[in-house]
């Protein structure tokens, strides 16, 4: 029994079974910490959490039948603690406790922490600012206001006093556009820690953000967790949850982690993307629990005007020991991504009820520099997903979607607005209780989707299959039990691929120049 | 109404209408605009009395129609009339317009035209007229599936008609007031632009910083009448909303235009120029 400690700061430490399940362990454990019982745990990644600063531990785990070896960590420095409580934040679930937490992060010194204590804090905006560790505590809930008139407002965008330069600070779906300041801010900081075991709430319903989401009113919605131009940025263990919009959306943002967290929202509430990284660099998402109304993970990189005017991917991003419960896609590329998405692995996960597991969104216009490679899948569990996996190089998004540019299947030339979708992989997949299709994977015939390879990858259907659309594109119709749809494809590697349960046949596989199959257990 | 240091008698202002949209089209706009700001009931009821007298109950348009582009710029009133009242004769009546664009004959790179052998001034102006209300067709009513067409207009005008040195449209051909209309027409056409889609809403406000840069630079403007220095003016100020153009540097800038053109003018010219009194309304109300 083998685990690595992924992260230790002066008060906690998070470790990383090895070998031992994808997000939940198949026996539970439990944790001693200096010969003391610690906790009991079946998850894959776990905090430890009331540590003491500068102090040595001596950490290993054992189930009935294993036990580990004895890691060693010594926990960092700390300087002070700043207590919101000592800042006169009531935490009493009533008064307004913006101002003083924000005074006490404000007043934060370097290697400081500032530690929320259990209680409800309302609060509306709070900013982060660089060198800066915030503690939000067990049984702490910031908990936010959902009155507009209380949020600041990012401007999308403000020209420069020569008229040649912009200032981006708002966001919205993609665009440079005027939102409401998210719930935790971050601008342009560095060396932030946001850990605990506490939870931040948007208090989003019906009522309020969620009302008419689709509109702007008086700016966009905000986001739960916003960082903008920031890095080396750690969120670690806590819970977020009713979010306005996107729950946690970093963005122009690099070497961010985010570490056995949980983000909730209703299935059926709206744009709650779990975790959006936008034009990042260097992620790792770890741990995380999600169960939301939109996409889990979707990774963005702009549209057109952003893209275009930055060209800047999201790439090296590695996803694992993550659980993606009831969104619309566990993994999504896109729709947003006019910049690009390169090098992704996403390896060790659980997808459970979702509409898609890898889904892929790219249509014509998006443009030259929305370049999608070197995606990897190695390790999936899925279960109850509609379609594990979809390519769709004719999403119909934006008002000309449907238009014969985007929708047509007939070859047009490549210009400055082809996306290029390059190579991925998916190996060790195991998908039961598939709805609509095995897969469906459509490029465009012009550009050609470069290489897909598929090994070890075993696909069975529901006994009750749900009928719905593979993917979202004009004349893609309802379907139940289709089996592998590849169209448009410059190579397909199908090694080891099996389909179970499907109606007609198991492959259906049309302009692809090249098709290496190395299959076992092939049934129709 | 009150613009300035004018009084107007509605009245006298109602009066000057002639009851054909093509030609009341800037009056129109102008008015618009004042009842927005100020709601004074009077002016409304002169939009919707003017609304009455152009589309029937059924929506179909009572005044003659025409081939000339103008009447798509009077049609700007049918949006507020809509918005204003919930009378779905406005919304017919404003298809009804709106397919007329769909029968203009279109120059070889697509360009709509009254016809293909217009020249570049004829076509210039038409699209001045035209291009605010197909934008606020396609964002209001067509889901934006236009949006490449209108903005097809606009770049095919700035590459067959600007002038990279001067930084001017049509600068051998088009008056400071063509070329000022047109900065208007660019101003509203952004209003009604959908800021979703960003890259043609920040094309378009590109587009107007130049035109205005351009048209300030130009030493014809000193000598420019009434109604240019009002309709730069509306242009400036409504690009400043927008954020098109840095307030800190126009809005004082479309102030002096709008007292320039002030000192230029008196009551008896307001109520005898339609145009004039539109332009000047617009500039102080948009």
């Amino acid at each position: 029994m083998k685990f690595k400690v992924i992260y230790q700061s002066a008060r906690k430490a998070v470790i990383e079974l090895i070998g031992q399940g994808y997000y939940e362990t198949e026996k539970s454990y439990d944790v001693y910490v200096n010969n003391e019982y610690y906790t009991t745990s079946n998850r894959t990644v776990l905090s430890i959490h009331n540590l003491l600063p500068q102090t040595t531990y001596e950490i290993y785990i054992k189930n009935d039948t294993e036990e580990s070896e004895v890691v060693t960590i010594t926990t960092g420095y700390e300087f002070v603690t700043l207590n919101v409580r000592d800042f006169g934040a009531k935490g009493d679930g009533v008064h307004d406790d913006t101002t003083f937490i924000q005074c006490a992060i404000n007043a934060c010194p370097k290697d400081g922490r500032v530690l929320v204590p259990a209680g409800t804090y309302k609060i509306s905006t709070l900013f982060l600012k660089s060198d800066l560790k915030l503690e939000i505590a067990k049984g702490a809930v910031l908990s936010a206001f959902t009155d507009r008139d209380k949020f600041p407002i990012l401007p999308g965008v403000i020209q420069s006093y020569d008229e040649k330069e912009e200032y981006n600070l708002g966001t919205w779906e993609g665009n440079p556009l005027d939102c409401f300041a998210a719930i935790i801010t971050g601008i342009n900081v560095s060396n932030v820690e946001i850990t605990g075991e506490g939870v931040i709430d948007g208090g989003a319903n019906k009522e309020n953000w969620w009302n008419n989401p689709k509109v702007r009113n008086i700016a966009w919605r905000p986001r739960l967790i916003f960082l903008n131009h920031c890095d080396h940025v750690t969120v670690q263990g806590i819970t977020v949850q009713n979010s306005p919009s996107w729950n946690i959306h970093p963005y122009f943002s690099d070497d961010l982690r985010f570490l056995d967290l949980h983000i909730l929202n209703p299935k059926d509430s709206p744009n709650t993307d779990g975790l959006d990284p936008e034009s990042c660099r260097n992620v790792e998402i770890v741990g995380v629990y999600f169960s939301l109304g939109d996409d889990c993970i979707a990774i963005k990189s702009g549209k057109i005007y952003m893209g275009a005017k930055h060209k800047r991917p999201s790439e090296n991003l590695e996803i694992r020991q993550c659980c993606m419960r009831d969104g619309h896609g566990s993994i999504t590329i896109g729709s947003e991504m006019a910049g690009g998405v390169k090098n992704l692995l996403v390896k060790e996960c659980r997808f459970l009820h979702t509409d898609r597991g890898l889904r892929i969104k790219t249509r014509r216009g998006r443009g030259k520099d929305a370049i999608i490679d070197g995606i990897r899948f190695e390790d999936i569990i899925m279960d109850h997903v509609m379609t594990p996996i979809v390519i769709n190089g004719f999403y119909y998004c934006d008002p000309d979607g449907h238009s014969e540019y985007v929708q047509s299947k007939e070859y047009y030339p490549v210009d400055d607005r082809t996306p290029y979708i390059g190579e991925l992989s998916f190996r060790n997949l195991a998908c039961t209780n598939c709805h609509a299709a095995a897969g469906y994977m459509y490029g465009l015939p012009e550009q050609k989707i470069k290489k897909v390879t598929l090994d070890n990858v075993a696909i069975s259907y529901a006994k009750n299959p749900i009928k719905s659309v593979p993917a979202m594109m004009d004349g893609a119709d309802e379907t139940a039990l289709l089996g592998l749809y590849a169209n448009n494809l410059e190579e397909l590697v199908l090694k080891n691929v099996s389909i179970t349960g499907n109606e007609g046949d198991a492959f259906l596989i049309s302009n692809v120049d090249r098709l290496m199959e190395e299959q076992k257990g092939l049934s129709c | 109404m009150k613009i300035d240091r004018f009084e107007l008698d509605g009245s006298l202002v109602a009066g000057m209408f002639t009851n054909i949209p093509a030609m009341d089209g800037c009056l129109l706009n102008g008015l618009v605009y004042y009842y927005k700001k100020t709601k004074e009931t009077a002016v409304k009821d002169i939009l919707v009395s003017y609304g009455n007298t152009w589309i029937d109950k059924d929506g179909s348009l009572k005044s003659i129609e025409d081939a000339g582009f103008a009447k798509f710029y009077a049609g700007n009133l049918l949006y507020f009339l809509y918005e204003e009242t919930k009378d779905e004769k406005y919304r017919k009546a404003i298809e009804s317009i709106k397919t007329g664009i769909e029968k203009k004959e279109r120059t070889e790179n697509g360009t709509i035209c009254v016809e293909k052998t217009a020249g570049n001034l004829a076509i210039f102006c038409a699209l001045s007229n035209l291009l605010p209300f197909y934008m606020r067709y396609e964002t209001t009513f067509h889901k934006k599936e236009n949006y490449n067409d209108v903005m097809l207009q606009f770049n095919n005008i700035r590459d067959s008609f600007f002038d990279e040195s001067s930084k001017l449209y049509l600068k051998e051909e088009a008056s400071v007031t063509d070329m000022a209309w047109f900065a208007l027409s660019l101003a509203q056409t952004i209003e009604a632009t959908s800021e979703e889609i960003y890259e043609q809403y920040h094309t378009l406000q590109a587009m107007l910083r130049e035109t205005v840069k351009g048209l300030l630079a130009y030493e014809k403007l000193k000598k420019a009448d009434a109604s240019a220095l009002f309709m730069l003016s509306a242009a400036m100020t409504k690009g400043c909303r927008e954020r098109a153009l840095l307030t800190e540097k126009y809005e004082t800038k479309a102030e002096e235009l709008r007292l320039a053109a002030l000192g230029l003018v008196d009551e008896k010219q307001l109520l005898s120029d339609s145009v004039l009194l539109g332009a000047m309304t617009m500039a102080y109300t948009v």
